[in-house]
């Protein structure tokens, strides 16, 4: 029987399928770079923003991932 | 947003210069511009921020608000009740950094200027309310553009649904179920509640264009919370602390405080130069007007009902217990350690407060 789903459990699935969205568009505009690149692209903020949000999503989704009694 | 663009503006301090040179040094200050009227963006004079906007506005949107008091209200023990507000306290404080910083830097970095709605609309420039999406056009490439536009139509709704909940709530219980229909079936009221669910996004759809003839988003709901809340917390705050008060006194002051607040609202429509009545100078913004407005409808509320209140003949103490403070039993709260107590909390959120203040002085 698994205890009832905790509501950072659902805060961490969401940091972390936002996070790697993030991240894998980052990475998909460093290997084809824009046209019309945004101010500051040089910077790549989506990998750096995108990999914090997975690693804070991905420590929630384990710390309180639903358990087996 | 405010990370990357205190990095194109060149830190705080650079952000500060360029803003100072391009518009003057008072968009950057919290409190040293607002002795006098026309001396800050706002055209607000400190006694307004004070009395209209902290003491009504924003004490009666904590304690009035049905979004707020819902997940106070449905907190498991009174603990989390009273920590509800100070963790919404502290994220509140943060909110300035993702709203109002975006409009700095925008100030500064944005190669033309931003104007007010009505003049975007006339000359087909971009207007203040524009400032999220042109600085995440900014920003953002093509995928993580539509990831951003997508968050904030997901923060519209997420708030828009909360208070469309909430109307609906209201009007089927304490309405509907209390005085109109009291013996219908659960599944009338179900029906109810989802017709009504139905009725006030179409409302909020409406109400939608309301907005057009407001100087900004901002100024409209504050418009509408000196309407509505700031009477309403002058009524709920002597409903809950005076026990003298009676039910035709709370009646009639929350309806002559929003009668007033509506007043005044149409008086200031009608004839413009009037502003120097209601927010005591002509030099006095939309911003400014709102925060007296509210600030007079709560005095009016208060005055009113505190004069038929005294007038009418108040309900034996007997009748007033779990509803007034004074005859409400209070459960003695015991916590393990001293870093659980809810004032301690308050105390460091206070402090940050006053540390913010005097920083952005």
């Amino acid at each position: 029987m698994r205890e009832s789903i905790s509501i950072w459990f659902f805060a961490g699935v969401l940091f972390l399928t936002y996070g790697v969205i993030i991240t894998t568009q980052g990475l998909w505009e460093l290997i084809h770079p824009l046209e019309n690149p945004p101010v500051l692209y040089y910077l790549h903020a989506p990998i750096w923003w995108g990999a914090i949000m997975s690693i804070a999503g991905l420590a929630y989704t384990v710390r309180f991932w639903p358990r087996v009694r | 947003m405010p990370i990357l663009g205190l990095i194109e503006a060149g830190g705080w301090t650079n952000l500060k210069h360029q803003i100072g040179a391009r518009l003057g040094s008072e968009y950057v200050h919290l409190w040293s511009t607002t002795g006098n009227f026309s001396q800050n963006p706002m055209g607000i004079h400190w006694t307004g921020l004070v009395f209209g906007l902290a003491l009504v506005i924003s004490c009666g949107y904590w304690t009035t608000d049905f979004l707020v008091v819902q997940r106070v209200l449905s907190a498991h023990n009174l603990r989390s009740a009273r920590m509800a507000p100070i963790i919404g306290a502290a994220f509140k404080m943060a909110v300035p950094f993702i709203v109002i910083l975006p409009g700095l830097l925008a100030l500064a970095v944005l190669p033309y200027h931003l104007v007010p709605q009505d003049v975007a609309v006339a000359t087909g420039q971009h207007s203040y309310n524009e400032v999220l999406p042109l600085m995440l056009v900014r920003y953002c490439g093509p995928g993580l553009l539509g990831l951003g536009v997508t968050a904030l139509i997901a923060g519209f709704m997420s708030g828009m649904a909360g208070n469309v909940s909430a109307f609906s709530t209201v009007w089927t219980y304490d309405i509907y179920g209390a005085f109109l229909h009291k013996k219908a079936t659960d599944k009338h009221y179900v029906a109810m509640g989802r017709w009504c669910t139905f009725i006030g996004v179409l409302i909020s759809v409406g109400t939608a264009y309301l907005v057009q003839h407001a100087a900004s988003i901002m100024d409209y709901v504050q418009g509408l919370f000196s309407f509505f809340i700031a009477p309403l917390f002058g009524t709920v705050i002597l409903g809950m602390l005076w026990k003298r008060g009676t039910k035709a006194g709370g009646f009639w002051g929350l309806l002559a405080g929003t009668s007033t607040a509506i007043g005044l609202w149409a008086w200031v429509r009608h004839d413009p130069s009037a502003l120097r009545y209601v927010a005591l100078s002509p030099d006095a913004k939309a911003m400014a007007e709102d925060m007296y407005r509210a600030l007079w409808s709560w005095l009016v509320c208060i005055i009113v009902t505190v004069v038929v209140s005294y007038a009418t003949q108040p309900k034996p103490v007997s009748e007033l217990e779990g509803l007034v403070y004074g005859v409400v039993p209070l459960p003695v709260e015991h916590d393990d350690h001293w870093y659980q107590k809810p004032i301690v909390w308050a105390g460091i959120i206070a402090c940050l407060f006053v540390i913010l203040n005097i920083i952005f002085w």
